[in-house]
């Protein structure tokens, strides 16, 4: 078998099987969420069940090997399938809370009164209304594997493990085969674009929220109270496994001058970045472009290593303009799609609602903006602001293409860092960690919409 | 104090013009290091006996050093490279190589976890023990290691990369990342340089990390300094090269890069009475000429063993 073609089935083999084991357990957590919502430890699940979507990927991956290097070799494919587990399965359970939601409550009063068992409201109530959103969310995870960068980059290694973007990546920058580069990134070009032709196909629209969220059914599950535990386990352990290390290592690695010099580069660019995103994604959304629809399914389409790889064949063409440019332009690909799916439902529920009384007031665009969609859009902005900016620090394959010249960024300097000096990346991770809660909290803040809790 | 220091750092800078001839030496980052490499202490020694002055211009890896001086061509600022191998020895741009040192790369283990270690290759290759290698795409000491085994196992090779595989924790970027898992104790076993287990013995307390010496032969390999084509300061580079030779630079060698001296009564006292220093191992005979015509032959030919 020549290599390539290795490579490729490697990567489809890891995306399948981690779906398999993240969407069955994201699944299961959702239910008993949505089961014990009024529980107290479900309640607090509830809230932190974004966590995740927010903590930089590297940042996980860290906790991960602190916690599990011990028990088997985390450099393998059931270490890269477990990993995808732990980050993914929270995602999977949020996103299918949401359609729970839209389970309506007379199905399982009409359910309690014929006695049906847990086990027959799931099979006759529940499957059937969310195949969907489970086919779908199963989609969405497979493209996200297939696609993830940053977990195969540290988790991967030697032939045996690599994926088509670690592939890519490897050749372009460690093995300065540029032929190789080229080979690898047209598979992934065709395989992109298959899979964006099945998603057109499947009819796989990720769903945005609305302003109104409908209430859960009023049950309760006692036995299903561990699957709660395990997923506040999920969530927090990577996040705790790294908090007593580096409290350790903290006093001498926070010395170092590069590490704020990187925390600056970093929270300067997301500042730069950030407002620009949700800008970019306001202006989509209320000029209702047909652009839209396509841009929001780009968030588990489109993998950041062809993005680098074409930027960075096109930086060559133009050694004029700075690293920054496609540095900047390639964490707009990433961050763009989340801004315009967090904007484009609550604007759509504005549009319908009070579009026509606007109108019949004579309202010009200046007022409707003020008087109608800022109050209403303020918390849905404030929280893509937040997470635009948190994206933007914690992302790393932009930062591996394009280093912004003289300090690595802080996701850089961490991956350098959590191959050289572990106890030291440690701290360096916190500190992202911070920054990341912090920049997403700071919109909130500002804008006095007081939500305090991060959700995707 | 600090304008004492100050008026140090001028006093020397300027002094310089005055007559004092300079070498510039394009090396690696760990030859210069603050704590380790000898390339400070050598400046030191040098400088007294000499009017000149040494400048280090330290790169990341040899490689890359050399690629810079093939870059700058005939416009470099560089009369000596420093830390040239066999192992991918590019000589285009030196005329005259002479070597200061030499190193044999091997696999390392920490003995508390590993009392019984494999003897021989063979046994390492059939043991289940975790091993971390680097990539030999991407690192020297990983392309050492593949070297090493087309050399004892020839055709063979193929088969029993696919054996050893069966153990092999992870490929590494560098030998460096390789090291600090090790020191984490992902793996009781890295591939190393044979020296490593002196040095974690005497420099930084570690007796139990050992090394393995193999009757099969190592992959060795000289460090030499090379004289580049277009220095203007031929002579005092060749002052310096014999100097390298000499007792007293051969021991700092030893005792900062921690890797044998050519001359071998240069074997520091230390290493002597330690418990892991041993001679060094034999050599497996290649030449550097058949590691660049091959490298890539072999390494695709492991690519698709590994795969298969």
């Amino acid at each position: 078998m020549s290599y390539p073609v290795y490579v490729f089935l490697f990567t489809l083999k890891q995306a399948a099987l981690s779906v398999l084991l993240c969407v069955p357990l994201g699944g299961l957590m959702a239910r008993a969420l949505v089961w014990n919502h009024t529980w107290r430890p479900a309640q607090i699940c509830l809230k932190i069940l974004g966590l995740p979507f927010i903590t930089p990927v590297l940042v996980g991956i860290l906790g991960f090997i602190a916690l599990m290097s011990h028990l088997f070799n985390v450099y393998s494919l059931s270490g890269i399938i477990m990993a995808h587990v732990v980050f993914s399965s929270p995602f999977v359970a949020q996103y299918m809370i949401n359609a729970w939601r839209f389970i309506p409550e007379e199905h399982y009063r009409l359910a309690s009164q014929l006695h049906f068992s847990s086990a027959h409201i799931l099979y006759f109530i529940e499957l059937p209304q969310l195949r969907k959103a489970f086919l779908e969310i199963s989609w969405i995870c497979f493209c996200l594997f297939l696609n993830s960068f940053t977990l195969i980059m540290v988790l991967g290694g030697g032939p045996q493990k690599t994926t088509l973007s670690m592939a890519i990546y490897q050749s372009l920058f460690f093995f300065y085969d540029a032929e190789d580069g080229v080979k690898f990134a047209s598979f992934q070009l065709l395989l992109t674009l298959s899979l964006a032709l099945l998603t057109y196909f499947f009819k796989v629209r990720p769903s945005g929220s609305s302003l109104k969220i409908p209430s859960f059914p009023h049950l309760t599950a006692p036995l299903q109270k561990p699957l709660v535990w395990a997923a506040l386990i999920l969530i927090c352990c990577p996040i705790i496994a790294i908090i007593f290390p580096s409290l350790k290592a903290a006093p001498l690695a926070l010395q170092q001058p590069l590490l704020w010099q990187s925390l600056i580069v970093s929270v300067e660019m997301s500042f730069f970045i950030g407002p620009l995103s949700v800008g970019l994604a306001l202006a989509l959304v209320s000029t209702q472009s047909v652009l839209g629809k396509p841009l929001a399914a780009l968030y588990f389409l489109l993998p950041p290593a062809l993005t680098g790889t074409l930027l960075f064949f096109l930086s060559l063409e133009t050694p004029y303009l700075p690293s920054t440019f496609y540095l900047s332009l390639m964490q707009i690909f990433y961050i763009l799609p989340f801004a315009y799916s967090l904007l484009a439902a609550p604007h759509r529920t504005i549009k319908t609602t009070y579009g026509p009384t606007a109108l019949s007031l004579g309202l010009s665009p200046l007022q409707r903006f003020t008087l109608v969609e800022w109050p209403l859009l303020k918390k849905p902005i404030a929280t893509a602001l937040g997470m635009s900016c948190a994206l933007s620090v914690g992302n790393f394959a932009s930062l591996a293409f394009f280093e912004s010249p003289g300090t690595p960024g802080l996701t850089k300097l961490l991956y350098e860092q959590m191959g050289r000096h572990f106890d030291e990346s440690m701290v360096t991770a916190l500190l992202l960690l911070i920054c990341c809660y912090i920049l997403y909290q700071l919109p909130h803040w500002i804008l006095k919409t007081h939500d305090r809790s991060p959700s995707a | 104090m600090f304008k004492h220091l100050f008026a140090l750092v001028l006093f020397f800078s300027t002094s310089s013009l005055y007559g004092k001839e300079i070498l510039t030496i394009y090396t690696h980052a760990p030859f210069v290091g603050a704590t380790f490499g000898p390339g400070l202490p050598l400046k030191e020694a040098f400088e007294k006996t000499c009017q000149c002055e040494i400048e280090y211009v330290p790169l990341d890896t040899v490689p890359l050093a050399v690629n810079r001086l093939n870059l700058e061509g005939d416009r470099t600022r560089a009369d000596l490279i420093i830390g040239l191998e066999n192992i991918g020895l590019d000589t285009s741009r030196v005329d005259k190589l002479v070597p200061y040192a030499s190193h044999c790369l091997g696999f390392v283990y920490d003995s508390r976890v590993l009392p019984n270690p494999p003897q021989t290759l063979e046994e390492l290759i059939h043991s289940s023990h975790p091993i971390i290698l680097q990539d030999p795409r991407m690192s020297v000491t990983g392309l050492g290691f593949l070297i090493w085994m087309k050399k004892i196992y020839g055709d063979q090779a193929v088969e029993k990369w696919k054996t050893l595989n069966s153990h092999v924790l992870t490929f590494t970027r560098g030998w460096t990342e390789s090291f600090a898992l090790f020191k984490r104790g992902a793996a009781p076993i890295v591939f190393s340089y044979s020296t490593d287990a002196v040095y974690n013995e005497l420099a930084k307390g570690f007796p139990y990390i050992k090394a393995m010496y193999f009757p099969e032969g190592h992959l060795c390999s000289h460090r030499f300094a090379g004289r580049v084509k277009t220095t203007q300061h031929a002579k005092l580079a060749d002052q310096f090269m014999d100097f390298l030779g000499s007792k007293e630079a051969q021991t700092l060698i030893a005792t900062h890069e921690w890797i044998y001296p050519v001359a071998q009564d240069c074997i520091p006292e230390t290493w002597l009475k330690s418990q892991n220093y041993r001679p060094q191992p034999n050599w497996i005979a290649y030449t550097p000429e058949e590691i660049v015509n091959f490298k890539k032959e072999w390494i695709q030919e492991w690519i698709h063993g590994l795969v298969q």
